[in-house]
């Protein structure tokens, strides 16, 4: 029986290998700069690390996917383009794109192939997906993170794209490529420029004596912490609100949480997903090593028993991986 | 320069919708998109009124497009929208998947919930057949132009006032503010027919609450800029509805139309019908919700309420 894929994220080489090594069956990856979506500072890989990277990966004979997913604006798509030319040239296994402009250049350029869609294409339906496989040959969709099991088993049924799904890490709670919190706040989209509120952005502000601590977005107040909480990184999304018709203060989008699917495994395995995605391509090589290694040993066991049951410490530490944030199913378990 | 009139974002009583529409027929608006882009639990309207409703406005001289959900996650919603598509009109698709659903792509508008970020993209949507795209709200004057020079024959639409779209969920977040589950909402959001205002812990207020959508709390606003519009080639002027003073706004972008107002004394009197404040950020390359006058070279920041 083929068994499910795990793709894991890695941000530099010494990631990429750990996820190898601990048992990714595929990493993805993107080059340095806005042409992917973890656009940070020291983050992703130049050219001749890509070749490495790609080279390590082969020889344990894993796939490497590169991610050229932002939406470029017209003076940046020769640099997405660019990136194509380097990924396939370098050998890596599929591009995982999301701009219809980018798409049509490797379905022009490169006709023969393999090309994933992004989850910032936020193709959710059947028909989404028939369009961008129809009209630029995509081999699997990364679906957005609005689908519940029961939506993504009945859309197994409708398509023979292949289906990759979120399984573990930060959780964006509204539909991918159209949300634009970020760049309200802050200027920079994280479609064109490929960062959620980028750390440049962001001041933290020791308030009075009591101790705290306020959290602004380009000016914008996102959050204030007693010094008893733990600080999350301060997205908009997870930013504590007013809510002027309730009265209400509270986290009115998203509570501090992170997505694990860890307890719900073999469902999202039976609804017939090929790929199971961790994100954090930020994250450091321990944390690729440590979540590789969690969910290839509960993959397997799940093969060969039935059930993937992971002892309580080791779902403990995997929470303890994402700092202030608790662990949810998103809306995999219903809406 | 035409006025239309973007589809109602709010869930209202369906009176209150046939009315609104009965009044819009008598003003200077000359397109009219009616239906849901939000929630397919909200079609309260069903596919007879809407038709009564497009017939009502077709005899009053408006063009009339059928607008639909942005965000769609199962079959039934996307049955639901190939009956609307079989209706002798226009469809504004806001979810590339219902562009497999309308054959006939010479009635279709490419929604401002479709992801073109350029002008390749813009060209190859209308090279299916696309008749006109609606730009998001999130692009640039650059972005704008250049699209805009690429596809010269295609007509296009801009929002020039109104709470525009800012995020999209699987989740209600009305239904959250009142500790409900979406499954067993009882679409609670009719309550709220101008949504629910959040404000930061300092009072500024930053968005707004529409089910499962969340837009911005600021009105965007493009009164100075229409003649950078009508030089791109922008055709197409899109007003979004909102609880009160629709038609007031409508009214005064015609008569900066028909340059029986300056766009001084109309920018002062749709910063009235704003309390948040007007915006234009993205347009200048900058946040959403900022506002850059041109006329004094200074940016302005919301007001805390």
């Amino acid at each position: 029986m083929k068994k499910v894929e795990i793709c894991a994220p890695a941000g530099n080489l010494p990631s990429l290998k750990a996820a190898v090594d601990n048992g990714a069956d595929a990493v993805y990856m993107g080059f340095s700069g806005d042409t992917n979506l973890r656009n940070f500072p020291a983050l992703n890989f130049t050219e001749e690390e890509v070749h490495k990277a790609i080279q390590y990966a082969h020889r344990k004979e894993k796939k490497v996917f590169i991610t050229i997913n932002s939406y470029p604006q017209e003076k940046e798509l020769p640099l997405a383009c660019e990136a194509v030319d380097k990924a396939y040239g370098l050998g890596a296994d599929a591009v995982i794109a999301s701009d219809m402009a980018v798409l049509s250049y490797i379905q022009g350029r490169y006709p023969g192939k393999r090309v994933h869609l992004s989850v910032q294409a936020s193709a959710s339906n059947a028909e989404a997906i028939e369009f961008y496989r129809r009209h630029f040959g995509i081999k699997r969709v990364v679906l957005p993170r609005v689908l519940t099991i029961d939506e993504i088993r009945a859309l197994r049924g409708e398509t023979r794209v292949e289906i990759e799904v979120f399984a573990l890490g930060l959780l964006c709670i509204n539909s991918e490529g159209q949300c634009f919190l970020s760049s309200y706040i802050t200027s920079e989209s994280i479609n064109t420029y490929g960062a959620c509120s980028h750390p440049k952005f962001i001041d933290f502000v020791q308030e009075d004596d009591e101790g705290i601590l306020k959290i602004l977005s380009n000016g914008v107040l996102l959050n204030k912490y007693s010094p008893m909480e733990e600080v999350a990184y301060p997205t908009p999304c997870k930013g504590r609100y007013y809510n002027k018709a309730t009265g209400q203060l509270h986290y009115a989008i998203q509570d501090p949480e992170s997505l694990n699917v860890l307890g719900i495994l073999p469902e999202i395995i039976q609804a017939g997903v090929d790929s199971i995605k961790i994100e954090g391509r930020q994250r450091s090589r321990t944390y690729v090593e440590q979540v590789v290694r969690v969910f290839r040993e509960a993959i397997d066991t799940y093969y060969e028993t039935g059930s993937c049951r992971v002892s309580a410490d080791t779902g403990q530490h995997l929470q303890s991986l994402f700092e202030g944030l608790a662990p949810t199913y998103g809306c995999y378990k219903g809406k | 320069m035409k006025i239309t009139l973007g589809p109602i974002p709010f869930l209202w009583e369906k009176e209150r919708i046939l009315s609104f529409y009965k009044e819009i027929s008598a003003t200077s608006v000359s397109t009219v998109y009616l239906g849901e882009v939000i929630c397919s639990k909200r079609y309260v309207l069903g596919i007879d009124t809407i038709e009564a409703i497009a017939r009502m406005l077709h005899d009053a001289g408006k063009e009339v497009v059928v607008s639909t959900l942005g965000l769609i996650t199962h079959r039934d919603e996307l049955n639901f929208i190939e009956s609307l598509c079989s209706l002798p009109l226009r469809i504004e698709v806001n979810n590339i998947g219902v562009l497999n659903l309308c054959p006939d792509k010479s009635r279709v508008i490419g929604g401002p919930h479709l992801a073109i970020y350029n002008a390749p993209t813009a060209k190859f949507l209308t090279g299916l057949g696309i008749r006109r795209i609606v730009f998001m709200p999130e692009l640039s004057q650059q972005a704008i132009e250049s699209i805009s020079l690429s596809v010269p024959s295609v007509e296009k639409e801009i929002i020039v006032f109104g709470s525009l779209p800012v995020a999209f969920s699987w989740r209600c977040y009305t239904a959250r503010a009142l500790n409900l589950s979406k499954t067993n909402c009882a679409i609670v959001c009719k309550k709220y027919p101008s949504g629910m205002r959040l404000e930061t812990m300092e009072g500024m207020p930053l968005f707004n609450i529409n089910g499962t959508q969340l837009m911005s709390e600021q009105k965007v606003c493009m009164i100075a800029q229409m003649d950078i519009l009508r030089g791109f080639g922008i055709g197409h002027l899109r007003i979004i509805p909102q609880e009160y003073h629709t038609f007031d706004i409508v009214e005064i972008f015609n008569r900066v139309l028909t340059g029986d107002l300056s766009v001084p004394a109309a920018l002062e009197a749709l910063e009235r019908l704003a309390p948040a404040g007007v915006s234009n950020g993205w347009f200048h390359g900058r946040a959403g919700w900022e506002y850059v006058d041109e006329t004094s070279a200074k940016i302005s920041a919301a007001p805390a309420s």
